[in-house]
């Protein structure tokens, strides 16, 4: 019933004390925030989402990106366009002019994430992780290397294009959800990484690739647009590809172009789970699909 | 008292002018007359097929408690199949024992059974007996063994009816069964049918006046096409929600040059999503405004969208552009119509309906000294209609339904095109089902004064409630106080929606 019980006492207190402890800009340590690798997607938990995309606040996870949303009593006719831009002198680039383009869905402890960031230095790329503890590792993780990143500034060490400013991570229910985060169009690449494979027939609505999730995919993603799936259960892999195949909304990347992407190369590589299973010689499938136009 | 009536949980209008009056009540469909007042025909659910989770062992004496829990049915042609079916589980047939098996179209037919063997219910078999299917309740199957004796195979509820005059059928799901029948209005014979995938919680025509639209529990909509030239086996997946489907309607809009169809739903997760139709891959936006789930839907004749559900406020929408054009206040207008003691029974009684959420208040009260709202009364709106009423801005008025209050709140355009409250009118009990007929509004009641099915013409300025029924004798079949739970649990479903408090979808 409880969130994350911890098994006995002793680590339970480890993982208080470690959290609470100041690490500066040390990377956090995945086994102090180990989780179940599973979580249903269909109950509630205890989310926080915004009611819809104009609502949501997206300072606390790219501060050097937006500004705090004003909190008014009236929320009706509440938009930030009224207000001038403040500048930032961070980076001389002004706020909330941008908006997040890539979701890595199920982004599990961020290896995608952090390695797209110094390749994508201006896009903003969120990770969406549905169970707590590994969120919290995530977000660890990136305010270590963004404190890293700006010591190394002025430095003899070379300076990571971004700064990790441009990713974030955030606890939600991508089923669920995702029409609460982004509007129509917003971005322009999903990731779909290692996700559960929930085997059973029964569980296959569970799927985080379905024939109706996908029109919502759709939805969010801009015409062109691209959904990167990657596996290592062969079995989910011709599910995802079959079900991408059959609608209507999207169209397969041909196989040329799918390998000469740096995504796909990143996604094979760099993600924890690809790293595991490449420990283990495993296969590892991937299946990429372009969003194309909508047709009304 | 030691038995109710049971209200009419889902009614529908068909037929000349003016319509018969077709009610459900439990598993039981009735057709009444409007001129004679008298049922002219009768249809009554067959029994569900046996769920995988009954429980295995045989019942003891089982077979002289009612599987139907109702004492008295005007029709009880058919016998339920629980009475001997199950006696041991080794005996069980295979066909009843799978979750997703369904009963034949004619369920009526005897379950193929074997005589139970003398002894075999005696004690709890051995749960390793059990060889060749899983049994994770083995342990309660010998504890519980009192409690499941009483365990009585659930009566096939009707839950939605829908009347589509262009092909002249009467659609009706049913809940147990999860099955979608399109009977004759006229014989209440079954016409066509089709198994539904999961529990249906929403049924709507689409404007082509034929295609039947249900949506279910796990979120799913599909489509339907009863014409004959169509007729396929299998409904048709049109889209779907990763939540419980509440409830759907459609519209379509035009812009000048051609006619676009669009389906909208809405779900637990308090979103409202316009669909494209018939590419309903193609999401054409969504009205997110809702902070609790939404549970109506109503398309206006001028093209707005009505919302409500767990919110204290009605929604009206630009449906097309997701703007949401004004909150119409539902609370106030309790708040000031239920005051003093009047409230207090009011919302201790909404209490009754829902023992679950009780004890998770009870449990939340115990361990954070929580501070207790019992005062407050909780909304969650069960219908929303639009009524022609000819002496109103634009001849319409908007009635809308709360669970558990006993009111119908009316409400009107304003000179300024604003919704605003215009009225109300008592009822002699919480609404639980309700129709219109132009300016006329029939509704049942969960009352044991008063008609089973009260009418009232909202263009008659009294606007003053009849008992439809009045002199028919016809009451309709009595729930035994042992039943009182289950029925309630039937009819106040709307506020289980709400999260947080061990209802639906709550494991974290």
């Amino acid at each position: 019933m409880s969130s994350s019980p911890a098994p006995n006492p002793t680590k339970r207190q480890k993982r208080i004390d470690y959290r609470n402890a100041v690490h500066q800009d040390a990377l956090p340590q995945k086994r102090y925030y180990r989780q179940r690798a599973h979580a249903n997607p269909f109950s509630d938990h205890r989310l926080s989402y915004p009611l819809s995309p104009a609502e949501m606040d997206w300072s606390d996870y790219f501060p050097a990106y937006f500004s705090k949303k004003r909190k008014l009593d009236d929320t009706t006719d509440d938009s930030v366009e009224s207000e001038q831009p403040p500048a930032d002198s961070n980076n001389g680039t002004t706020l909330d002019r941008k908006k997040v383009e890539v979701a890595d869905i199920g982004c599990g402890f961020g290896g995608l994430l952090i390695s797209l960031a110094p390749t994508f230095p201006d896009t903003l790329i969120l990770g969406m992780e549905i169970r707590t503890q590994v969120t919290a590792y995530v977000q660890d993780r990136i305010n270590a290397l963004r404190t890293q990143s700006l010591s190394r500034k002025g430095g003899d060490q070379e300076e990571v294009p971004g700064g990790y400013q441009n990713i974030g991570v955030i606890r939600g229910n991508a089923m669920k959800f995702l029409p609460n985060f982004f509007e129509k169009h917003q971005l322009s690449k999903m990731f779909f990484c290692f996700p559960d494979p929930h085997f059973k027939a029964r569980k296959h609505k569970a799927r985080i690739i379905s024939p109706t999730l996908l029109s919502e995919y759709a939805y969010i993603l801009r015409p062109g647009g691209i959904i990167y799936t990657i596996t290592d259960v062969e079995d989910l892999h011709l599910w995802m590809a079959k079900h991408l195949d059959e609608h209507p909304m999207f169209e397969r990347l041909p196989e040329e172009e799918q390998e000469e992407d740096v995504c796909v190369k990143i996604m094979r590589t760099d993600t924890e789970e690809g790293k595991k299973v490449a420990r283990n010689k495993g296969s590892k499938w991937v299946a990429c699909f372009r969003k194309i136009e909508d047709p009304i | 008292m030691p038995s109710r009536r049971h209200p009419v949980q889902a009614l529908a209008l068909a037929g000349p002018n003016p319509p018969n009056v077709y009610l459900a009540i439990a598993d039981t469909l009735y057709c009444v007359s409007n001129t004679s007042s008298k049922v002219v025909a009768t249809w009554k659910a067959p029994a569900p097929p046996l769920q995988g989770k009954q429980p295995q062992k045989k019942p003891v004496a089982n077979d002289t408690v009612k599987a139907d829990g109702l004492s008295t049915g005007p029709s009880a042609a058919d016998t339920s199949v629980t009475d001997s079916a199950a006696d041991s589980p080794s005996s069980l047939p295979a066909t009843v024992v799978g979750k997703r098996k369904r009963s034949q179209s004619n369920a009526s037919a005897p379950q193929p059974s074997i005589p139970p063997a003398e002894g075999v219910d005696a004690k709890p078999a051995a749960p390793g007996s059990k060889s060749s299917k899983k049994n994770k309740k083995s342990g309660n199957e010998g504890g519980g063994a009192g409690s499941s004796a009483l365990k009585k195979q659930p009566l096939n509820y009707i839950g939605h009816l829908l009347f589509i005059p262009s092909k002249n059928v009467l659609a009706v799901t049913t809940l147990e069964d999860k099955t979608l029948r399109l009977l004759n209005p006229d014989t209440l014979e079954v016409v066509k049918e089709w198994p539904l995938h999961k529990r249906p919680s929403a049924i709507s025509l689409m404007d082509d006046g034929y295609t039947i639209l249900v949506g279910d529990k796990f979120g799913d909509v599909y489509s339907y096409k009863p014409a004959d030239e169509e007729a396929e086996a299998q409904g048709k997946l049109l889209l779907g929600h990763v939540s419980l489907l509440t409830t759907l309607t459609s519209s379509s809009s035009n812009n000048g040059t051609s006619e676009r169809k669009f389906v909208i739903t809405a779900d637990r997760d308090e979103h409202i999503r316009v669909t494209n139709y018939p590419l309903t891959h193609v999401i054409h936006g969504f009205c997110l405004a809702h902070t609790a789930f939404v549970s109506r839907l109503l398309v206006t004749a001028d093209n707005l969208l009505v919302s409500g559900g767990g919110d204290d406020w009605l929604g009206v929408w630009n449906w097309k552009d997701g703007e949401l054009l004004q909150q119409v206040d539902v609370r106030g207008v309790v708040e000031e119509l239920f005051t003093g003691e009047e409230m207090k029974e009011l919302v201790g009684k909404m209490k009754e309906y829902h023992p679950q959420r009780r004890r998770m208040r009870e449990d939340d009260a115990m361990q954070e000294e929580k501070e207790d709202d019992d005062e407050t009364i909780s909304l969650a709106v069960n219908e929303i209609v639009e009524v022609n009423v000819p002496g109103r801005e634009r001849g319409k008025e908007i009635v809308v339904t709360l669970e558990g209050v006993p009111v119908l709140l009316r409400y009107a355009y304003g000179a300024t095109g604003k919704l605003e409250y215009a009225g109300s009118v008592r009822t002699p009990g919480p609404v639980i089902s309700l129709t219109v007929h132009n300016s006329t509004v029939y509704l049942g009641c969960d009352s044991e004064s008063g008609g089973l099915i009260s009418r009232v013409d909202l263009a008659d300025p009294g606007a003053s409630l009849d008992d439809f029924l009045s002199g028919a004798g016809f009451e309709g079949p009595e729930v035994g106080e042992e039943n009182a739970g289950v029925v309630i649990e039937r009819l106040y479903s709307v506020e289980g929606f709400r999260k947080g408090f061990g209802g639906l979808g709550d494991d974290d």
